[in-house]
């Protein structure tokens, strides 16, 4: 990447950071107009992030909401230790995992996934790098969601796999070896599609 | 042997898809930009995650936006007054309600209905003074004994069972009050009707107001000393306090006391309105003191 880009991003992205803290701030202190200005900041990210953890628009909808009122009734607890983004999302996933709860949709099963293996390497690479893009959105759409939602976090909102850890509260190893395992998943479903053609 | 390579292979390896998602300080994405330069199995790996992120993106915008009235929700719940809607309410009131007359004891229902029923066959019979008189003695004693022995674990087993759920004490001693008073306000009203019907010592007014006031203040105390002390020093007090009230009563109709302190004594135990409102102020010390204090043993 070209280092005059990446200076310029890296000050277009401080300020919005300060944005979305002000933002924040003002939303503690019950401005209507911040809370409004965060949703079209975020309501697109947000709702495209619900939708990695179900595929049921209204469900989605329903975790934007209880996101939303989430934020109004704490951002007092913001205390600007993690990037604005990083703690939205944080208050997100819970509040998407308690309407999950709360409709009685069963979580999965994060043992079996955290358990596996590292994935060898092999001639496999070449499958993804070689697949053709919807085959491969395809493939992603089989995946778990506790897949999904990592490749989600890393790759379409960038976050660090710090950030990462803070959202998802669990350790940074953890983070790492699960991006591997959704890898890994992606292969497996990618071959297993192939060969049924 | 040279184990560095692999070893720094392995460690860029890792770092692929920080790489990919712009995450990395400026030195490590020169290192990880050289590696790859040189190594065909790192190369090959971040063409996987680029193409795993290029999935991802695509999956992510296939999401429909969020429907144009979803601010309006999320406002319309935040201006919605605090608190449960009142069906809601009733009905978790009444679950606390049924919930606590199943843990009552059932003789505290017996002895009071068996009381009452005894000094209605003495007032109609005209017995003691006569119906005035049986009410003023009787119903104040019954209520004041039974919202005695209505929050105390040295009494009442079942209230273990009610403070192990999660209904505040608060509600719980709330629910008992308006089961235990409210049935002896029912039985002693009931009483009075049926007195009245027999047209013997005035009308059902003249009659309630008699025991009415007395009734509330000397439950209200039992509860407040109930709360502080236990079931058995508030059943005591209540019948200290209510014998030496019927004495100064009895001796103001027979003219044996007479004198400021019996008018001051009769007065206060009668229906007015100091009376209530001393008794709601108590009965409101007693609520606001639970919660704060373990029921007594």
């Amino acid at each position: 990447m070209d280092w005059a880009i990446s200076n310029w991003m890296i000050r277009v992205s401080d300020e919005a950071t300060d944005c979305e803290e002000q933002c924040l701030h003002r939303i503690a202190q019950g401005d209507r107009d911040a809370l409004g200005e965060l949703y079209e900041r975020y309501r697109l990210i947000l709702i495209r992030y619900f939708h990695q953890l179900t595929s049921d628009h209204g469900l989605a909808e329903e975790m934007l909401q209880d996101t939303l009122l989430a934020v109004w009734k704490s951002a007092h607890n913001f205390e600007g230790r993690s990037q604005p983004r990083t703690w939205l999302l944080g208050v997100a996933r819970r509040q998407a995992h308690n309407t999950l709860r709360r409709r009685g949709v069963p979580a999965a099963d994060l043992g079996d996934f955290e358990a596996v293996a590292e994935p060898r390497p092999g001639p496999e690479e070449i499958l993804l790098a070689g697949g053709a893009g919807d085959e491969l959105m395809r493939a992603m759409g089989y995946l778990t969601p506790i897949h999904r939602e990592v490749l989600h976090l890393i790759f379409v909102q960038e976050l660090s796999y710090l950030e990462c850890s803070k959202v998802l509260g669990i350790p940074v190893g953890t983070v790492r070896s699960r991006v591997s395992n959704a890898r890994r998943a992606l292969r497996a479903q990618l071959r297993a599609e192939r060969e049924t053609e | 042997m040279n184990h560095e390579a692999p070893r720094r292979h392995d460690a860029i390896e890792g770092l692929l898809p920080a790489y990919v998602n712009h995450t990395l300080d400026e030195r490590t994405t020169k290192a990880v930009t050289a590696h790859c330069a040189s190594c065909d199995a790192c190369r090959s790996s971040l063409a996987e995650w680029e193409a795993v992120a290029g999935a991802a993106h695509a999956l992510s915008r296939e999401a429909p936006s969020p429907s144009p009235w979803v601010m309006a929700r999320v406002w319309a719940t935040i201006d919605r007054p605090e608190g449960p809607p009142p069906s809601r309410q009733t009905r978790r009131l009444w679950q606390v309600l049924r919930g606590q007359m199943q843990l009552v004891q059932s003789r505290l229902w017996l002895s009071s209905a068996l009381i009452m029923f005894i000094g209605f066959v003495v007032a109609a019979r005209g017995l003691l003074g006569g119906p005035s008189v049986v009410l003023q003695v009787l119903a104040p004693i019954v209520a004041a004994a039974g919202v005695s022995l209505v929050y105390g674990l040295e009494v009442d087993p079942g209230l273990e069972l009610a403070l192990a759920t999660p209904t505040s004490p608060r509600i719980i001693l709330l629910a008992r009050l308006t089961l235990v008073f409210g049935y002896d306000l029912i039985l002693t009203v009931v009483t009075t009707l049926g007195l009245a019907a027999l047209g013997l010592d005035g009308g059902f007014w003249s009659l309630s107001l008699d025991w009415l006031g007395p009734m509330l203040l000397l439950s209200s105390l039992a509860l407040v000393v109930s709360l502080r002390f236990g079931p058995t020093p508030a059943l005591a007090a209540a019948l200290l306090i209510w014998t030496l009230r019927v004495f100064v009563a009895l001796g103001d109709r027979q003219s044996l006391v007479t004198g400021q302190e019996a008018t001051v004594v009769i007065h206060v135990w009668s229906t007015n309105v100091v009376t209530v409102l001393l008794a709601a102020i108590l009965a409101m010390v007693a609520l606001r003191s639970v919660g704060h204090v373990e029921p007594t043993t």
